[in-house]
């Protein structure tokens, strides 16, 4: 009787029976399934199994109902994951573009799956979906990020300093110090911009890369850090920034809207300065 | 019957010693259900195989063309061509005495003279086209080694002004 | 028996072991329903090492020898050989033929492709994986650089000087027997 009572003022009864009959989600997706008409798109993945390491890496394709999908291409890999085949690895985690894990190559570019829209344009195009350029495969859409950490922890992304700061103090910065690290501590490390870089395809090993090197000036702008020549000096050689020959394919495709390519430029020029 | 209890109070069943080694922090990785159970010794092997097999992700074949990459592959092409040809060239006028070629200017241009126009056309518009792209490509290399133009519309804005100034050169020098 | 145990194994593992040896500790903060009082189990210092040197691995990722030679000055001089090349080409186009042009020419621009092959090979065949090929084509590069330099001087002194020689070569159906006058040029 109480429990009517408090319910009747914002719900009434008729309308709880009704939910009640056809429950909270059979509603929506019976209004979904009804209005929306059937908008089907193929998507062509790169799939190879480390289980049969001796097979050649295959395209496999993949029929989805767009109507019946989220908008974005992350939408589409859970779905096929979780309806079509189980099989299908690939990297993901927060589905909002902050995390980086779903960086893949989706329609020839650079990109993190969860922020790109399944374009619905008629008649649909196949979507290609590929692991990032140029890396050593784990499994289908998992390239090894190995030596891509090993070398962002070679350029020490930490503070470094020569005295220690006074007890209890912070180490102060001026508003237009800070305004020089917007645009550089945004990264997060999806290694698309490496990734579609010619310079890294061919030199992985010893040209450190877009992402790195953004990383590397952003300590480098740092007002805080005390250590900004023996930072340059360990770029002097022939290959760690000097292989980046302003093709600009980073900033171009950077789902976070940075640019790596400005950044090696303001490197090169303050190695010039010192 | 004793059932263990874990440290988030939760209860479960049978697996005492495991779920203690668990609070303890001393359990080791790779807990399988009893019919897949690996050991680390095999989990290694088998990752060892697999990396050996890993395959190399395709890059040129399936990367969309875009202005920053293809105009920078035309200029790094066009700079082997022109140079290419050009050190060929002068290196053979400075070693034609050794093997008794007349390469004289007189000599050279009547041997040109008698190639057919539309042969000669083509070679102009290619060799002026290489030559006037690379010049152009460069001067807009030498503006982003200053820092200037560096942004997606810089790239894009850029690049459609040295297309334009090459159709525009060779056009002109090719027919003029 | 089994409920004390409960009781005992879902407490925190501080308080757990502070009962357990009988230590007493301070509580930090005022007990509330929201978080569990943990004893404050350090004192925050001043590191001993001012953030120190420790790369995870360091030894995977090369460290290269530094080298100015090889860095920047290569960079800078690549950058001055290729805008000293700008006005001797625009002269060598637009005026026409100079000696001292022509002579700057025959030294400037085989220097500027000698330097844009070396970043060819740089990319393509770096020394660490091809040892024999990179170091065969480097020496390729030199002769081939130096005797295009000789042919440049010998085009400049005993013939007409490179700027004349590209033009009749260039023009050469607009007369038909591809002699070309002094008033021409």
């Amino acid at each position: 009787m109480a429990l009517n009572a408090s319910l009747r003022s914002t719900w009434n009864l008729s309308a709880l029976r009704r939910l009640a009959q056809r429950g909270f989600s059979t509603a929506a997706v019976q209004r979904m399934a009804t209005e929306k008409p059937p908008n089907p798109k193929t998507f062509k993945i790169y799939r190879w199994n480390p289980d049969s390491p001796t097979e050649e890496p295959r395209m496999q394709e993949y029929k989805l109902d767009l109507s019946q999908t989220g908008p974005m291409v992350l939408d589409a890999l859970i779905k096929i994951k979780n309806e079509v085949d189980p099989t299908l690895t690939f990297r993901r985690s927060c589905r909002e573009g902050i995390c980086g894990s779903c960086a893949m190559n989706i329609d020839g570019k650079n990109t993190l799956a969860c922020i790109t829209h399944i374009p619905k344009e008629e008649p649909s195009k196949d979507m290609l979906i590929y692991p990032l350029p140029h890396m050593y495969v784990v499994k289908d859409l998992v390239p090894d990020m190995t030596y891509f950490y090993k070398q962002y922890a070679s350029i020490k992304p930490w503070l470094q300093r020569k005295d220690a700061p006074e007890a209890n103090k912070e180490i102060l910065q001026s508003p237009e110090e800070r305004k020089k690290l917007d645009g550089l501590y945004e990264c997060i490390l999806c290694a698309c911009c490496s990734t579609a870089c010619p310079s890294y395809w061919w030199n992985q090993d010893v040209y450190l890369g877009p992402s790195v090197l953004l990383q590397a000036y952003r300590w480098m702008a740092d007002s805080r850090d005390q250590h900004l020549q023996e930072r340059l000096s360990q770029m002097e050689n022939a290959f760690s920034v000097y292989r980046c020959h302003t093709i600009m394919n980073c900033t171009r495709t950077c789902p976070k809207h940075l640019n790596p390519g400005y950044a090696i430029a303001q490197i090169k020029l303050l190695m010039t300065k010192n | 019957m004793f059932s263990a209890v874990t440290r988030t109070g939760m209860l479960s069943t049978s697996r005492v010693p495991l779920n203690r080694a668990l609070a303890a922090g001393t359990a080791r990785a790779f807990i399988a259900t009893p019919q897949h159970r690996r050991t680390e010794e095999s989990q290694a092997i088998i990752a060892e195989r697999a990396k050996k097999n890993r395959p190399v992700s395709p890059h040129l074949s399936i990367y969309q063309p875009q202005m920053s990459w293809v105009l920078s592959g035309i200029h790094r092409n066009t700079g082997v061509l022109v140079a290419g040809a050009a050190y060929l060239y002068t290196a053979a006028y400075g070693l034609a005495p050794v093997f008794g070629v007349d390469l004289s200017s007189l000599a050279a241009a009547s041997t040109l003279a008698a190639v057919p126009g539309p042969v000669l056309i083509a070679v102009k518009a290619l060799v002026s086209g290489s030559l006037s792209f690379h010049c152009f490509n460069g001067l807009r290399h030498l503006i982003w080694d200053t820092g200037r133009g560096l942004s997606n519309k810089g790239v894009f804005r850029s690049g459609y002004v040295v297309l334009t100034a090459t159709a525009l050169a060779t056009g002109y020098l090719t027919f003029f | 028996m089994v409920a004390s145990l409960v009781k005992l194994t879902t407490l925190p593992n501080a308080r757990r072991a502070a009962l357990a040896t009988g230590i007493r500790f301070a509580r930090q903060q005022p007990a509330s329903p929201l978080h569990t009082a943990r004893p404050l189990l350090f004192k925050a210092t001043t590191p001993k090492t001012l953030f120190g040197d420790n790369v995870p691995n360091p030894d995977a990722v090369p460290q290269q020898q530094v080298s100015r030679t090889k860095g920047t000055y290569h960079w800078m001089n690549e950058r001055a050989v290729s805008v000293l090349s700008v006005p001797l080409l625009a002269t060598a186009f637009i005026y026409g033929s100079h000696p001292i042009n022509d002579m700057l020419l025959g030294i400037v621009l085989p220097i500027h492709a000698y330097m844009g092959f070396q970043q060819v090979l740089l990319d393509y065949f770096e020394a660490r994986r091809w040892p024999v090929i990179s170091r065969v084509l480097k020496y390729a590069l030199v002769t081939i650089t130096g005797l295009s330099m000789f042919g440049a001087w010998r085009i400049n002194t005993t013939d007409v000087g490179l700027t004349n020689y590209f033009s009749r070569l260039w023009n050469a159906k607009k007369t038909q027997a591809g002699v070309y006058t002094a008033d021409d040029e």
